[in-house]
This record gives structure tokens, C-alpha cells and sequence, in this order.
């Protein structure tokens, strides 16, 4: 900076201390919304053994001295592929496939996992759109299943790939009890069913923080009703035609968690085009914004730089 | 290491290590080998099973488990420079209906009254897509390692021992809601010892086969299990008769520990008669050629 003028030094600094207040002072101004739909989920009914996997909807209901129907869905894996899941199968009893929903933050924080804090998610709802019936608030409620099931579930069996240990020890599925894992938050919204699970992911992110050992698998959410009728409701499955309309995760959450004085450094560079400022987190430098000015021109714009490293 | 692998190691040692000792201390590379063979056969194989697994995976019948008919033409040969261990095999499972090949190339060594076969044998199936086992764990295909340790003993009667390690290819075994599931099981050992016993034209036959089932992942994008590993034994007993350089037998077989039977047909390896493990009980009739 030698060459630039006081003026001139001052024009840049005053640009590049603008850029980063904002992503820097808590990352406050990277607030996203992110959708993301499910890609298995089933019916399962008291009355019968088919698969109805490729349904285009789930049906719920619960009728006196007839038939109780179910529906299980499962948080989607993201990227990873059956080639992945076959070796980590092998070689690990705890498998990676199920502990997806925290990875699925992960990558929707566009960060590394010491970024993604519990605090960043500020909401959190799993959403059916209602293809036919009506249900009100405190009749339907989602549990956490507490073994693998597959898309031949049924009343009886969660998977066909045991003859005695692919049943459910209760038939209608097995879920984990409030003392086991915690607890779905079941505030729920009926025109359009949505349920509060912010709670659920914040569980995950924690646990993994505190220990790998201590992760909890998701095998996936078991939907009932809760009363002791209950009116045959249909929602839309993840086979229908509008993917915005079969059961989806809306998450709000901060994208960065960096803060200012925790992690970050702050070195100046300068080449014959531009200064930047680099943040050098666990794994590196990245700038988070540059500013181009020399010594022979004057700074004309300001251009934000990587976020997260 | 699991409890069932540590016990496939163990099994392993102790039966190379008996017949390499004493194949050692016959010594085979410095003695002039008493007796040179070249020995061609043809062979015919029909398997039937006489009980069927009461329980199998979803979408298959205990019938579409049934063992194969099959023919074989193999070749070996310890004349020196010419040590080559050959066998081609055309299968046919009655319950699937459709072929399954496979084939043996190796090398003999050895002499005199013991020979060490060692070889890698590949058996595969390809099925139609309407085949009711085309989206199941019975379309698949398997590479193996194997090697028989045989000591002549007085006449035909002889001593044999057969070690392979198979390693079995994935099988696609469904496509819900766009989502492949897929079979990965990880190497079985087949493990049989065996006597045959020639007076005369009499034969009698008795092999103790073990099974080492290996675990199985069943995996799709969103799913994932492990069957797990299971020893399994395989006792047969066969009476033959020779004719000239024709042989019948008549063999039968018991599987035993099969466990869970759902299970068991994703564990086992299924393309041979040699090593068929899908019946409780199964027997077969076979006419050997030697040449």
C-alpha cells in the first residue's frame, strides 16, 4: 500500500470494512430458506401386505373395528449413492446412511461441520400438502422409528431382508419413546399439515458435537393419528407429479457461523488490481471480499468473496 | 474381526496347512513324480431337491431355489510343461429356467501320490428381464479361488480337500421410487474334505462341507442393513459304481444351520451343483466319462 495515497488507502479501507461488516458481525444478513423434498415413504396398513411405496399418496387413518393406515418417510441422503452406503454397511454397524439429516444441513450451510451450530437453524418443519380429507390440529402425530425399514414395509415387517428380524416388534412400527430420543415437537399446522421438527435437528447437530460415539440414527418418522377415529386423510406422496407438493423439510438457518474474533485473522494483500482481505479459518484462507483499487486507479466497486471454507 | 471370520481363518490354516506339510515332507519338486496323469472327464449332473426352505426372500418360491442340471468337460494334466487345470460347465437351475455358465482354468503341482490343484473360477447368470429371479439375489455372478488338495491312496480311492473363496458380484434387487437397492456380500469360503473310497467297481463317498455365509449389505441410497455372517455345514454322502471308465453316483446331501431362511439365500452362493446350499435336503445323480 505504499504507493497508494492516504486518500486513496482510506477510500479502500472504508469499502472493504463495509463489505464485511455484515457477513462477519454474526453473519446476520445470511438468512436462507432452503426446500427439501423427501424421496421415501410408504403406506402401511393394519388390512393388508402390499407395498404401496409408488403410491402418489399416503393415506392416514384410524377406523373403529376396521382398518389403521401409516405412513413412514424417511429424511432424504443428499448425495450419497448405494455404492457409498454398501461399503460403510460393511464395515460399521452404526451406518452412515442414517445419519443423513445432519449432512444434509451441512451442505445446505455451504459449510464445514464446525460451522453448523445448532443455534444456526432457526426454524425447521416437515410439510405434507393434503390431497383429499380434512384433519385437525392434535389429531395426526410423528414419532422417530427406531429400526431401518424399506420400501416393502408393511403393518408387520419393516423390511424383507430377514424373516424373523425384519419384523416390527409392534406391529404399526417401532418408535423410540420420549426417553429414548428426543421428543417431536407435534405443534402442527392442518391447512397445510406441517410439523415443528427444529428441535429434532438441533438434537442431531448437538449430539454429533458432543461425541460421534453418541449419534443417534435416524431410521426415519412413523405419522398417525392420534385419535381413536379418524377420518381417512390423504396426502400427497413423494411419487407425485409436483415435487413441491410431496413431503418436503423447510429449514430457515444462518449460513455462516463465523464470528468476528473467534476463528478469523485478518492479513492485507495487494496485487497490481485489487486488495483483499482474507479470513483464515480452521482449514485455510479464503477472502471474504476484495476491493479493486491500485496505486493508478481508484477503488470503483467492491466484490464479495468466498463465504466458508 | 468377527467370531465367524476368525473361525474361517482358523479353518483355513488347518486344512492347508495338513495337506501342505504333508505334501512337503513327500517332497514334490525335487523327487521324480512315480506316476504322471492326464485325466479328461465328462460329467453329468441332475440335482433334486428332496425338502424345500419353508420361508424364502419375498417375491421368490422355494421351487425357483431348486439345484441345477449340469454338464461338465474338464481336464487336468501334471506332465511337466504341460500342468494345466481346465474345466468348462453349462448349468441349468429348474426352478430359474434359464443357463448359468461357468468355467475353471488353473495349474496341477505335485506328484506322486498327491496333487495340489489351484485354479480361479468365474460362474455367472444372465437372465431376462420378465424371469421371475431377474430383480432378485439369484442374478448374479461370482469369481473364486480354489484349490484341492487330492492324495492317491490305493486304487481310486483317494482323499481330497477343496478350499475356495468366492467373491460374489452385486445384484440389483429393486427399483422403488427410483431408488436401487443393492446386494453386496462379502467372500464366502467353502471349505470340503472328502473321502472316496474304490473296492472294485464299489464307490462310496463321504464329504463334510462347510459354508462360511459372509455378511451381506443390502443397500440403497436411503437404506442400509447387514445380514449377518453364519457358518453353515453341508454333509453328503454317495454310493457309485464303476463300469470301465464310466461312474453313477448317487449322492445326498444335508444342509445344515442354515439359520434364518430368508438369510441363507442372501448369503449363500448359488451357481454350482458343486456348491448348491438352497435345499435342506437335496440329492443327485451323476455319470462321470473319463477319457
Amino acid at each position: 500500500m505504499a504507493n497508494l495515497t492516504a486518500s486513496r488507502k482510506l477510500w479502500i479501507w472504508t469499502c472493504i470494512v463495509t463489505v464485511l461488516s455484515g457477513p462477519l458481525a454474526g453473519c446476520a444478513a445470511d438468512n436462507t430458506t432452503a426446500v427439501i423434498p423427501l424421496e421415501t415413504d410408504t403406506t402401511i396398513s393394519s388390512d393388508t401386505a402390499t407395498n404401496r411405496s409408488e403410491e402418489t399418496e399416503l393415506t392416514v387413518e384410524n377406523n373403529v373395528g376396521g382398518p389403521e393406515s401409516r405412513v413412514l418417510l424417511k429424511l432424504p441422503t443428499g448425495q450419497q449413492d448405494p455404492e457409498d452406503n454398501l461399503a460403510k454397511a460393511l464395515e460399521d454397524v452404526f451406518y452412515f446412511v442414517f445419519f443423513m439429516p445432519w449432512a444434509i444441513l451441512t451442505r445446505m450451510a455451504n459449510c464445514k461441520a464446525e460451522q453448523l451450530t445448532a443455534a444456526n437453524v432457526n426454524t425447521a418443519f416437515l410439510d405434507f400438502s393434503v390431497a383429499s380429507g380434512a384433519v385437525i390440529a392434535g389429531d395426526l402425530k410423528i414419532s422417530l422409528l427406531s429400526m431401518p425399514w424399506w420400501q416393502t414395509a408393511t403393518w408387520n415387517r419393516a423390511h424383507p431382508f430377514s424373516n424373523a428380524g425384519g419384523l416390527w416388534t409392534s406391529p404399526g412400527g417401532d418408535v423410540y419413546s420420549a426417553a429414548q430420543f428426543t421428543p417431536i415437537n407435534n405443534t402442527m399446522n392442518a391447512a397445510d399439515v406441517r410439523f415443528d421438527i427444529k428441535a429434532y435437528f438441533q438434537s442431531l447437530i448437538q449430539d454429533e458435537a458432543a461425541n460421534d460415539n453418541n449419534r443417534k440414527p435416524h431410521y426415519g418418522f412413523l405419522l398417525q393419528s392420534t385419535a381413536a377415529t379418524f377420518a381417512q386423510l390423504k396426502l400427497k406422496s413423494v411419487q407425485t407429479l409436483t415435487s413441491t407438493e410431496g413431503p418436503r423439510v423447510v429449514v430457515n438457518y444462518n449460513t455462516s457461523a463465523c464470528t468476528l474474533g473467534n476463528y478469523i485473522d485478518f492479513h492485507s494483500g495487494r496485487s497490481s488490481d485489487y486488495v483483499s482481505v482474507t479470513a483464515l479459518g480452521p482449514h485455510g484462507g479464503h477472502y471474504l471480499a476484495r476491493a479493486n483499487g491500485s496505486s493508478s486507479q481508484p477503488v470503483t466497486a467492491v466484490v464479495p468473496g468466498e463465504r466458508g471454507w | 474381526m468377527k467370531p465367524t471370520s476368525r473361525l474361517a481363518s482358523l479353518l483355513m490354516l488347518a486344512v492347508l496347512a495338513t495337506p501342505c506339510a504333508a505334501l512337503a515332507a513327500e517332497g514334490t519338486s525335487s523327487a521324480k513324480p512315480d506316476k504322471e496323469e492326464k485325466d479328461s472327464e465328462v460329467i453329468l449332473r441332475y440335482g433334486v431337491a428332496l425338502s424345500h426352505m419353508t420361508v424364502v426372500p419375498d417375491g421368490m418360491t422355494p421351487g425357483l431355489l431348486n439345484p441345477p442340471a449340469e454338464a461338465e468337460i474338464s481336464y487336468y494334466s501334471d506332465v511337466p510343461g504341460d500342468r494345466i487345470w481346465l474345466a468348462l460347465r453349462a448349468g441349468y437351475p429348474t426352478g430359474v429356467g434359464q443357463p448359468t455358465f461357468g468355467g475353471t482354468l488353473g495349474t496341477v503341482f505335485g506328484g506322486g501320490k498327491f496333487r495340489l490343484l489351484g485354479g480361479v473360477e468365474l460362474n455367472f447368470q444372465s437372465l431376462f428381464t420378465d424371469n421371475p429371479a431377474a430383480q432378485s439375489v439369484l442374478h448374479n455372478a461370482n469369481v473364486a479361488a480354489v484349490a484341492k488338495v487330492r492324495r492317491l491312496l490305493t486304487g481310486d480311492s483317494k482323499i481330497e480337500i477343496e478350499v475356495k473363496a468366492v467373491f460374489q458380484f452385486d445384484s440389483t434387487i429393486a427399483n422403488f421410487e427410483g431408488l436401487e437397492t443393492v446386494t453386496r456380500p462379502n467372500t464366502a469360503w467353502i471349505i470340503k474334505p472328502t473321502f472316496t473310497l474304490a473296492l472294485g467297481p464299489i464307490m462310496g463317498m463321504a464329504q463334510y462341507g462347510f459354508f462360511v455365509a459372509p455378511e451381506v449389505a443390502i443397500a440403497s441410497k436411503d437404506f442400509a442393513i447387514t445380514v449377518p455372517s453364519r457358518l453353515v455345514s453341508r454333509p453328503m454322502l454317495g454310493a457309485g459304481i464303476g463300469l470301465g471308465g464310466l461312474e453313477i453316483w448317487l449322492k445326498m446331501a444335508w444342509v445344515l444351520n442354515m439359520g434364518d431362511g430368508v438369510e441363507h439365500v442372501y448369503r449363500v452362493p448359488y451357481l454350482s451343483l458343486d456348491d448348491y446350499a438352497l435345499a435342506p435336503t437335496f440329492g443327485s445323480l451323476e455319470l462321470q466319462w473319463r477319457i
